[in-house]
Formats: C-alpha cells, structure tokens, sequence
C-alpha cells in the first residue's frame, strides 16, 4: 500500500543496519534498499500521515534514523542507471 | 464479554525477573526525581526502561507507595486515562478509594471536575509516585494537555515518572530551565561492558569469554534488546561454537534485529516456533486465546514454559495468565510470520476476532475485525458498543474507532456516520456534528433499517440528536420543537430513546410557554426513563416537571419533583451533566422564602448550563439566579445577570416565551416582600423576635430548621436593615420600632 503516486511526495529514510527485504513488510512494502551499513527506503506518493505512520514504525523497532528527506528521482545521478523502477 | 471495566493487566508492572541485571547507580539517580515535578526516562525502543522502572518500583515500594500504569492509544482518551490513573493511586493509597470513584462516569470535561479534584485529594495524601509507562502512545492532544496540567499543579508529594520513547509535549524546556526535569536517556540506559557481563555470564549463565562479551557489546552498542537477542540465539549453541558465531554476528552488516530473529526462533522447538509466530498478531496473549487462534489445545502449558524462559514474554499479571510480548520482539516475529505464512495473517486475525467476541473484550474484536477486513463485523460491535461508551462519557474511543475504517467503509454505512455525529456532538463539536449530519441528508442513506443502538432508523437517530443537542445549542425553539415532534412521530414508546425524545418535546414546549402541555411529555420521559434506566432524561424532566408546578402555582408538587429529581440526580452520579435538577430545587427553595439556600443551587445550575452551551436553559437559570440575588439584596449581580439574559435573548433566533419572562422580571416583586416593619422580610421578622429571646443563633436555626448560616445570613441582613450593629441594639431598636411583641417571643 503506497501512497497515490500522482499526490503526495517522494521520501526517503534512511536508517543505520541493514536490514534484509522481508523488513519492507513492516514499512508498507515501501522500495528498501541496502547501502554501506545502512538501510534505505524509499516511499512514492507519501502525504505526511504517511510518513510519520513510517518514522513510528522504525522507533517502533528501535532503529536509528540517519535521515529523512524528500526525494527527487532525477536528483540521483549516475546511481540512476543502479536503480530498479 | 467485558465492556467498559478497566483492564487490570495495564495496572500491574511486569514482574521482576532473573534474569535482569539491577542498576543501582539508574536507581539512586530515579529517587532523586522525587524532588522534582517530572522524572523522564526517555529513549528507544529495547533499551530496558519498563524492566527499569519495574525493578525500581519493588525495591522503592517499602519506602513510598508507587502506582502502575501502561498507557496504550486507548488512553487518548482523556476520560479513560485518567480514570485509570485514578484507579492506579487507589490501589496504593487505600485512603483515595472512600473520596474518589475510580471509574468517571461523568461527562462533565476532565479538567474542570475530575482533575481539581484529584489534585485537592492527592494533597491530602502522603509521598507517592506515579509511573507511566509507554507514554509515546499518546501522542500529542487532549490527553497529553491534561498531563501537562496535572504536572503543573500536583502536590509536591508526588513523583511523576513517564517512560516514554518519543519527546512527550509536556512543555520540557520550561521544565528544565526551572530545574524540576530529571532524565534519563539512552546513554544512561545502555549496558557498558560491566553491566553486559553480569548480564550475559551471571544471570543468564552464558558463560563466553570476557572477550566475546566485549565484542558483542561493541556490535550492539549496548543496546540492551540486541544484547539479549544474541544471548537467545546462543543459549543452545555448543560451547565451542558460540565464538565463531559470534565472530560472524561481529562481522556482518546486517542490523542486529535482522541478523538475529531467525536465529533467536530456530533456537526454539517448532512448536514452539509456531506459537511465537501465529500470536505475534495479539496484542496480549491467553491459553484459551492462543488455542484459539492457533485452532489448537496446551497453549496455556507452553506460554507459561516460554515466560519463565524468555524475557521477551511477560506475564502480565499472576491470576489472570495473560501475557505479553515485548513490543519489539513482537514486531519481528510478524516479519517472520510475514516471511513465512504470510496468507495466514487474516485468518488469524479473524479468529482472534472470534474469541474476543465471545471472551474477550470488545475493543480488541473491533480491531482484529477490522485487520481481517470483516468491516461489516467491525461495524456491529462499534454500533452496539456506543451507547455504553457514550454514556459514561468515553466519546473520543468512539471517534477513534470510526476514524480506523478505510473511507469506503465509512461512506457506504449510515449507522456508523450517524454515531460519528453522536460523537461529535458529545464531544462539544456541534458545527461539525451539523455538518456530517447535513452530508448524510445529501447522500440519501436514510434507509428504514433499525439500528443496533435502539434507534428503529437513522432518520431517527439523527432527528434525535438534533432535538436533544444541536437546536437547543442555536437558540430557535420553534425549529427545535418541530423537530422533537418528529423524532416523536420515529421513535415509539417502549423503546430505549423514547425518555430522551419526549424530553425533548417537553423542553420545546415548556420554552414557549405550554407548560401544561410540556408536563404531559415529561411525565412521559419519566415513565420511560425510568423504565429503561435512561436516568439522564429521567431526572431532567423530573425537573422540568416541578419548575412547571411552581409556574403554575402548585407548591407542594414543585417540592416534591425538586426533591425527588435531586435525589434521583445524587444516585445515578450525574451531578456535572445536570443543570436541571439544582435549578428546580432553588425554584423550590425561593418558593419557600429561602433565598439564601437557593443560591448555591442557582449558580450551579447556571453554571452547568452555561458548560452545555444550552442557551434558553441558560436563560432560565439566570432569570431565576437574579431573583435570588435580588431577595439577597445582590442588586448588582442581579442586574448583570439580567444584562446577559438580554444579550442572549437577543442573540436567539427564536426564544420562545422568554422574552416575556424577562419583561415580567422587572415587574415582579423580590420574593419575599416586606408585610410589617419597613424593609424586613417575613423571614427576617420571625428571626428578629427570635434575637429578641435568648436562644443563641444556631439554636435559633434548630428551631427553624434552618442552618446556623442561614441564620447568621438572616441577623446580618436585619443588622443592615435597621442601622445596627449589635444584637442588643437590634432589639432594643426592634422594641422601638415596634416589630416585636414586647413580652419574650420563646
């Protein structure tokens, strides 16, 4: 269940370990990626319920955030070319 | 099923176990918050705090007694938290239980009754603490704000300590700037390489190189859940494998929660395994539950093994067998039941909607009814769930369920928007309330169903509610009775909301003036009242009916209503919802010449009526406030009175008779004229020849059955009137004037 990819914003949290992909599940099937000690996810169409809704989820787990930021796919540069769609 | 009765497992902490390691230093640091108006623990998930505050609590409590409580988001509720807490200092001060009903049933808002109460109760009290645990659950709002101000104005004598995983907002910054903050945070809480040794070799008996403890306190930070997680995973490993494993656990990236979950639940029997996962969707655990959903037997058996075992599952409290799952651990075993038997969650979910149903309690069958996406279930229990809730003054638990099903579901059930409008109503919002019912007009729901709640349709569920609460709050008594009048015509005699509706008719009527006709309608609600234990409408027409008798000149029948509302009001515990009742007994009162008793009774009434925002009901308990300030002698408070009578008046589209009340004011005597004597009431004349006599004043007031205030009100007020100011030269003066008889009047 993402958020309506024609509303809301793209977001991006960024949380310290990695976690295998069956952890998504817990995020709303948010895209979760692995990255250098860290876990990344990436959510479409996000309104800010929704992204407080996560941020709990990850405290709820006791994981640290490193960040959370707005995302703009075109922002990623030559990562792009790495990126599943 | 239980309903509405509090939940003992939230009063009671976990019990101190084993295999947790004490920490002194956090101890000493916990008791020197009881100088201070907050203790904060506050950090992350797994770090320890409730096995902190527990272990703190059972080595305090002989010193002073310390009350439980575990917040969840049921709590948000400021009526239900504070009902709880209530009942959480009962249970450690005895005392508070004779002065204080834990459960509040009044409606009345929090922190006008129930708080200043509490805090004036407290105060009387000795040194105690109160722990609340899991205090991120109730985010921001009303809940919170009644927090806030409870920390503001609790006695001294109370330690207030909130564990909590998020910064609460309880105004922090002022806290600390006046020095009366003490936290505790993560770094506070985290093992250091001591702690993690005596945990992991002493108490769980581990028993790997000092070496290894190290290198797992380093990968884990000391986080205090990671640590045990990898003791769970090692417990059954050879000895001579625990450091390799331990060596891969230090060198892989994986988060410690990933790494170890499947680890932790191989260390486990599959059975075992099996019930880890499968009750993972419950928010707390019971044998006859877990058989349940597990479509099993023995649950009971294996959760008590795995308490004793496992730290991650609590035994909530010793009779009742429940348990419960930290709230972290619990979160990983979804993702491993996800993993695996991902197409079993809904089922499960239904199951556990079964038995809660049937044994359990209603909140939890709502919320499993709705993760199995039975909404059509989940819909019946709130429908038949609300009335209860509503009338002992719950009215956010109500929003909050509504607002848990998905719109379409919202959108497609009239029932369950009718009861949002209720809701809204109740909870003092009635523009909003006006609105979703103006929505459900529009979308043409007004099916002929009846409804589980009493109502025989939602047209009529709606047209009551609108008669009982939105039109007297706009001040039109006209639209109000045409609208009382058909939900009469909807909701039929013998049925639950019939009292309620026939008050409302009787109020429109009495509004403008058909008082014999209002009388009918109310004696009516009092039948049915009585009949179906609806007390509120009860009570309110019994008082209507003897403010009617006094307006029509029947005396002894208005004494007796008065009476008899009030008493009805004292025993139903609806003292802060009614306006009524105090308002019939200082009519009564002022009929019987006893201004100075009425006037308590007055302001009360009109202060209750002012709360409910009840305009026309407002208006007659000023008018009525005024005549008794007048009779008094308050020419001033009189006078304003009557100025915001006008205002209101003004301000009403359609204010019925009251107008004509108001200009019949100006001309009416003061109750109580003077007969003889210049300005002396007859009531003051019969105390004067009193003073004249020997008594003292309170054995006047014994002879008068009247109270020695009254009396001495009575003495001040001739005092005044003759010029005097002795008693002597009151009757001297009396004897001069004439007032008196001359030989003794005793």
């Amino acid at each position: 269940m993402h958020g309506d990819a024609t509303r809301g914003t793209t977001y991006r949290i960024v949380l310290r370990g990695e976690l295998g992909d069956d952890f998504a599940f817990l995020f709303d099937d948010m895209c979760l990626e692995r990255a250098e000690g860290t876990t990344v996810l990436t959510g479409r169409g996000l309104d800010q319920a929704q992204l407080h809704g996560l941020l709990d989820q990850a405290q709820e787990l006791g994981l640290e955030v490193v960040s959370v930021g707005p995302w703009n796919d075109a922002d990623r540069g030559p990562d792009a070319a790495r990126e599943p769609s | 099923m239980e309903q509405h009765t509090l939940i003992a497992t939230k009063l009671h902490p976990p019990d101190v176990r084993e295999q947790t390691i004490l920490r002194p230093r956090l101890a000493e640091r916990l008791n020197k918050g009881s100088s201070r108006k907050l203790t904060l623990v506050a950090c992350p998930a797994g770090y320890g705090k409730t096995t902190l505050l527990a272990d703190w609590r059972a080595s305090e409590a002989v010193r002073k007694p310390i009350a439980w409580l575990t917040l969840d988001e049921g709590d948000r509720d400021p009526t239900v938290l504070w009902s709880y807490v209530i009942e959480a200092l009962c249970r450690v001060l005895p005392e508070l239980r004779q002065t204080i009903p834990p459960e509040i049933t009044s409606t009345a808002p929090i922190g006008e009754v129930a708080l200043p109460r509490l805090i004036n109760e407290l105060d009387a009290q000795g040194e105690v603490a109160l722990i609340l645990d899991d205090f991120h659950r109730l985010s921001s709002g009303p809940a919170c704000e009644t927090v806030a101000w409870f920390i503001e104005h609790a006695p001294s004598t109370v330690q207030l300590v909130i564990a909590t995983r998020t910064e609460p907002a309880l105004r922090l910054p002022a806290l600390r700037v006046q020095g009366e903050l003490l936290e505790l945070r993560g770094d506070d809480l985290r093992f250091a390489h001591a702690d993690a040794r005596e945990f992991l070799n002493d108490r769980l008996k581990l028993g790997i190189t000092l070496e290894d403890v190290d290198a797992l306190t380093a990968r884990t930070g000391g986080w205090p859940a990671g640590l045990y997680l990898a003791a769970l995973s090692l417990r059954n490993a050879a000895e001579t494998d625990r450091s390799a494993r331990i060596a891969r656990f230090g060198a892989s990236n994986r988060h410690v929660i990933d790494y170890l979950v499947t680890e932790v639940l191989e260390a486990h029997d599959p059975r075992l395994q099996s019930l880890m996962m499968r009750t993972s969707i419950l928010e707390r655990l019971s044998g006859p539950l877990c058989d349940a959903v597990m479509e099993t037997q023995g649950s009971a058996v294996m959760l008590d093994a795995l308490s004793r075992s496992n730290l991650f599952l609590v035994r909530l409290v010793d009779e009742s067998d429940w348990y419960r799952f930290h709230h972290l651990f619990v979160q990983l075993l979804r993702v491993e039941l996800g993993r695996r038997d991902a197409d079993l969650i809904p089922t499960l979910h239904r199951r556990a909607y079964e038995w809660h149903r049937e044994h359990g309690s209603i909140e939890e069958a709502i919320h499993h009814a709705m993760a199995a996406g039975v909404f059509a279930a989940a819909a019946d229990l709130v429908a038949a769930a609300w009335v209860p809730l509503g009338n002992s003054g719950k009215y956010l638990t109500i929003l909050r369920w509504l607002r848990e099903f998905p719109d379409e579901i919202m959108l497609g059930d009239p029932r369950l928007r009718a009861i949002e409008a209720w809701a809204l109503a109740l909870c003092g919002r009635p523009a909003e309330a006006g609105a979703a019912i103006t929505a459900i007009e529009k979308s043409n729901q007004l099916s002929a169903e009846p409804l589980t709640d009493g109502f025989p349709s939602v047209e009529a569920s709606l047209t009551t509610l609108q008669a009982i609460f939105l039109e007297p709050a706009k001040g039109d008594v006209g639209a109000q009775l045409a609208l009382a009048r058909r939900a009469a015509e909807l909701v039929s005699p013998g049925t639950v909301w019939r009292s309620a509706v026939c008050w409302a008719v009787g109020w429109g009527l009495y509004f403008q003036g058909r008082y014999s006709e209002a009388d009918r309608w109310f004696e009516e609600s009092v039948v049915e009242g009585s009949a179906t234990e609806q007390w509120i409408a009860a009570g309110g027409s019994l008082a209507y009916r003897s403010l009617i008798a006094g307006l029509l000149g029947r005396q002894a029948t208005q004494h007796r209503l008065a009476d008899q509302a009030e008493r009805l009001v004292r025993k139903h515990r609806l003292e802060d919802v009614d306006g009524e009742a105090p308002l019939a007994l200082a009519a009564s009162l002022m009929a019987r010449n006893r201004p100075t008793d009425a006037l308590p009774l007055a302001e009360r009434a009109v202060d209750c009526l002012r709360r409910l925002g009840q305009r026309p009901g407002l208006v007659d308990a000023l008018l009525l406030q005024a005549s008794v300030l007048r009779a008094l002698g308050e020419d001033a408070r009189a006078s304003s009175d009557l100025a915001e009578v006008r205002s209101i008046i003004n301000g009403c589209k359609d204010a019925g008779i009251l107008g004509d009340r108001l200009g019949a004011f100006g001309h009416s005597p003061a109750v109580g004229s003077p007969r003889r004597g210049g300005e002396l009431t007859e009531r003051e004349l019969t105390v004067l020849n009193f003073l004249c006599g020997e008594l003292s004043e309170r054995e006047i007031g014994r002879d008068l059955y009247l109270s020695h205030n009254t009396v001495h009100s009575h003495t001040r007020s001739i005092f005044r009137k003759l010029a005097v100011s002795s008693r002597a030269d009151a009757v001297a003066r009396a004897h001069k004037l004439g007032l008196v008889q001359g030989a003794d009047f005793t």
